[in-house]
């Protein structure tokens, strides 16, 4: 009796009545503490180390007990306890704790039948306002996917939207959504990706209307959105309101891998939903992209799956319907031509109008000095010719839960001085070679690659030999286009290997940070062509004095000529500047200073695919073959 | 195990944080009702309209400082001024579909006007009649917009008689 005594004593103005100990007995007899529906209510989770539970929630007010945190049981008694607090007057600082814990109340309310003489039921007119507001009857899983020119973004975006009617329309731009988010402390740009990644932020819940969301993804973002249904019943849509209310005040440590937008969203669900088991299916990082193969792989939970495009898509759609000669016209239009006085039927002039006001807005936006009046000219141009807008046909993408998983291990054999076998792990998530489907051809994004080699001749040994450590590779490679013009670029740092003549173990390792700004163009859907200038910085036992500066350039190609098949290769030449002179290129030597690099890959399954890569540069011939698996 | 992770994902991360950040800086100029604020009310909930950079933070470099917001309350649009937010934000969109005589914008507001289904066609071919009353220059006021739709949509009956304007 000791703990729910300690916890009445945080609960200054209730008193212990009969009726409370009743209700505190009868919920210890039935095990409430110890149900699912608690623990998602309160965010408990299985401690890392050792046993019992302990919640995510960093706010002390979303706990009624002191040691509420750790310990569900002692925070049941003080939520029933606290419910006999007496009546006060609702501000915006002040609520009864019947109202601001919403949720519990009405679980608890329906497990134990409250008698409400005993128990007086407190009007909560704050709460029951915004829930009207909210107005939620049903709820669909949002998701930003992956645009052009920013490969981090194909990790994805999830938030929920609060749909006003049972179906959830894809015009429903009015509707909420329930949004989760890091607040940031600080401008500084390292600080802020060290601090989201150890938990230095704290998280918080936000609602806002889907309009505002799409204006942010698909207009400045130029992401496509994918929305997809829940099944949640009524009385799951009703605990989910009141559970999002409890938590309006309540903040998490943000970490940018685990407890991110994604894995909240999830515990929402499961909030409202108590048997779904979401977050339990993820070990320390959560990607969004993974979250919503989760969500989708939940038997019977999605219902439909909807396609938002991205105005950007639009805007290259009414491109695609005008002759060459009308795109011509579009253009000038967007940059100041007269609208009006064009030798074109009626409804062919209004799609050249429509076309060049998207590209005249698209402008707008990415350069503030462009001139404002034109749009309107073309406005009021349009206006007159009084054609009601066609509809426009866009050919949906490939959805992202139909994407490769984030995370592959792969085993490979392959030669150069000697036969070796290989064994590599990258946390994440997607490169040039991979399959494309649900991703960006072209975008490129690696964390964590390891790789280990470990050669078969007896003669060297059988040491393994770290072949590289990638922290971080990128490629953005934007394809030439006479309307959007983006250049590519490209950046990697992390432990790499010189291969050389007598340089064994990790004597010839060295720590690079590369990249450079590059041109791509895309002749045929089936080719992306790119040349890159690249500037490399190293330094490690490798080189001769220790670091080498190198300025270079690189050309390549990467060929799709039906799939599943993924064909690559790609020349560069590196002169060094400073330090150590590079292997393949030797002053006074007549040998060609290149590197030749040419990769074949082929995907047996979504998650499998085979890969062949030949390396050649002075001095270093190499071979290999890896079956990736991803999961 | 997983602060190691942790530790050794951010080395590589940062790198990232410069490159993410050109994407979304782009200028938005109509910040409606005062939404563009960043507010945590005491209640709680943020009333914002920020950017979140590779989908995660909500971004600062996206801030718009119109003043405190006099429409919201614990994270929800007060129903008197829901038309008016809608507009002002969604201000250029509302200008596309009103000229083109249609789109999903001008939908969403008859939505907010409560027309029935069945009228939507009649409002968006008014609206667009009336393009130049509505918009008479580049910078008419949302408000003064809004009201000129209204006034031009409450001119036909069978419109006035199948919405609330």
């Amino acid at each position: 009796m000791l703990p729910a005594l300690l916890a009445l004593s945080t609960v200054a103005s209730s008193t212990a009545t009969p009726y409370l100990e009743n209700l505190i007995a009868e919920a210890a007899a039935r095990g409430l503490a110890d149900s699912l529906t608690w623990r998602r209510l309160v965010h408990y989770e299985p401690r890392w180390i050792g046993d019992g539970f302990e919640s995510t929630a960093d706010t002390e007010r979303f706990f009624l007990a002191d040691e509420g945190k750790t310990d569900p049981h002692a925070e049941l008694r003080a939520t029933l306890a606290a419910f006999f607090a007496p009546p006060v007057e609702e501000t915006k600082e002040v609520q009864h704790p019947q109202c601001r814990f919403r949720a519990r109340y009405r679980w608890l309310r329906a497990e134990l039948g409250f008698d409400d003489a005993q128990l007086p039921v407190m009007p909560c007119a704050r709460f029951e306002w915004w829930r009207e507001r909210l107005n939620a009857k049903s709820a669909t899983v949002v998701f930003a996917a992956a645009y052009l020119n920013n490969p981090a973004s194909m990790f994805g975006h999830t938030f929920l939207r609060l749909n006003r009617t049972d179906t959830g329309q894809a015009t429903d731009l009015v509707a909420y959504t329930v949004n989760y988010a890091a607040i940031p402390t600080t401008n500084n740009p390292l600080f802020y990706t060290v601090m989201g990644l150890a938990g230095g932020f704290y998280g918080m819940y936000s609602t806002m209307p889907y309009y505002m969301k799409v204006k942010e993804y698909s207009d400045l973002e130029k992401r496509d959105l994918w929305e997809y249904d829940l099944s949640l019943s009524e009385p799951e849509i009703k605990r989910l309101v009141e559970h999002l209310w409890e938590l309006g005040q309540v903040s998490f440590d943000y970490f940018y891998f685990d407890e991110n937008c994604s894995y909240h969203l999830l515990s929402l669900l499961e909030a409202a939903r108590p048997t779904l088991e979401l977050t339990s299916q993820f070990g320390p990082y959560v990607i969004p992209a993974d979250t919503l193969r989760v969500v989708v792989e939940e038997p019977g939970l999605v219902t439909t799956r909807r396609y938002r495009h991205s105005r950007y898509v639009e805007m290259l759609a009414m491109r695609g319907r005008l002759s060459p000669r009308e795109v011509v016209l579009a253009e000038a239009i967007a940059s100041g031509a007269d609208p009006v006085d064009v030798e074109l039927p009626k409804d062919r002039h209004a799609l050249v109008l429509d076309a060049a006001l998207a590209l005249n807005r698209y402008r707008s936006a990415e350069d503030e000095d462009a001139p404002k009046d034109i749009a309107q000219q073309i406005l009021i141009t349009r206006g007159r010719l009084r054609v009601p807008r066609a509809t426009l046909e866009i050919e949906e993408g490939d959805p992202p839960e139909l994407s490769h998983e984030s995370t592959h291990l792969a085993l490979g054999a392959g030669a150069d001085a000697s036969a070796f076998v290989s064994l590599e792990l990258r946390f994440a998530l997607h490169d040039l070679f991979g399959l494309a489907n649900g991703y960006v051809r072209g975008s490129q994004i690696e964390f964590l690659r390891t790789q280990l080699r470990v050669p078969v001749e007896p003669t060297r040994g059988f040491e393994p030999a770290i072949e590289m450590v990638r922290l971080l590779r990128i490629v953005s490679l934007t394809p030439y286009d006479a309307w959007v013009f983006r250049p590519s670029w490209r950046l990697s740092t992390g432990v790499e290997r010189l291969h050389q003549d007598g340089c064994v173990g990790s004597s010839c390792l060295y720590y690079e940070l590369a990249g450079g700004p590059g041109l791509s163009a895309e002749p045929t859907d089936k080719l992306l062509l790119y040349a890159f200038l690249d500037a490399s910085g190293g330094a490690g036992p490798a080189f001769e004095k220790n670091y080498r500066v190198a300025l270079g350039a690189s050309v390549g190609a990467l060929l799709t000529p039906f799939d599943p098949i993924r064909l690559g290769v790609e020349a560069s030449y590196r002169y060094p500047l400073l330090g150590q002179p590079y292997p393949d290129f030797a002053p006074g030597d007549d040998g060609a200073p290149f590197t030749i690099r040419g990769v074949a890959a082929v995907n047996l399954t979504t998650n499998v695919e085979l890969r062949g890569t030949y390396d050649r540069r002075r001095g270093y011939e190499a071979a290999d073959a890896q079956v990736r698996f991803f999961f | 195990m997983k602060k190691l992770k942790v530790a050794l994902l951010s080395l590589s991360a940062i790198a990232l944080a410069g490159f993410g950040a050109n994407a979304v800086a782009a200028p938005y100029g109509m910040a409606g009702c005062g939404l563009g604020s960043v507010i945590i009310g005491a209640d709680g909930f943020m009333q914002v309209f920020a950017a979140t950079t590779n989908g995660t933070f909500a971004s600062q470099t996206f801030g718009i400082t119109t003043g405190t917001s006099n429409c919201v309350r614990s994270g929800v649009v007060l129903a008197d001024k829901e038309q008016e937010a809608f507009f002002e934000t969604n201000y250029a969109e509302l200008q596309s579909d009103i000229a083109a005589g249609g789109g999903e914008y001008l939908a969403a507001l008859s939505g907010l006007f409560s027309c029935s289904e069945d009228i939507q066609s009649e409002v968006a071919s008014v609206a667009q009649e009336n393009f130049e009353m509505i918009f008479p220059k580049q910078e008419t006021s949302p408000v003064h917009a809004l009201y000129m739709l209204k006034v031009s949509l409450s001119r036909h009956d069978s419109i006035a008689a199948a919405c609330h304007l």
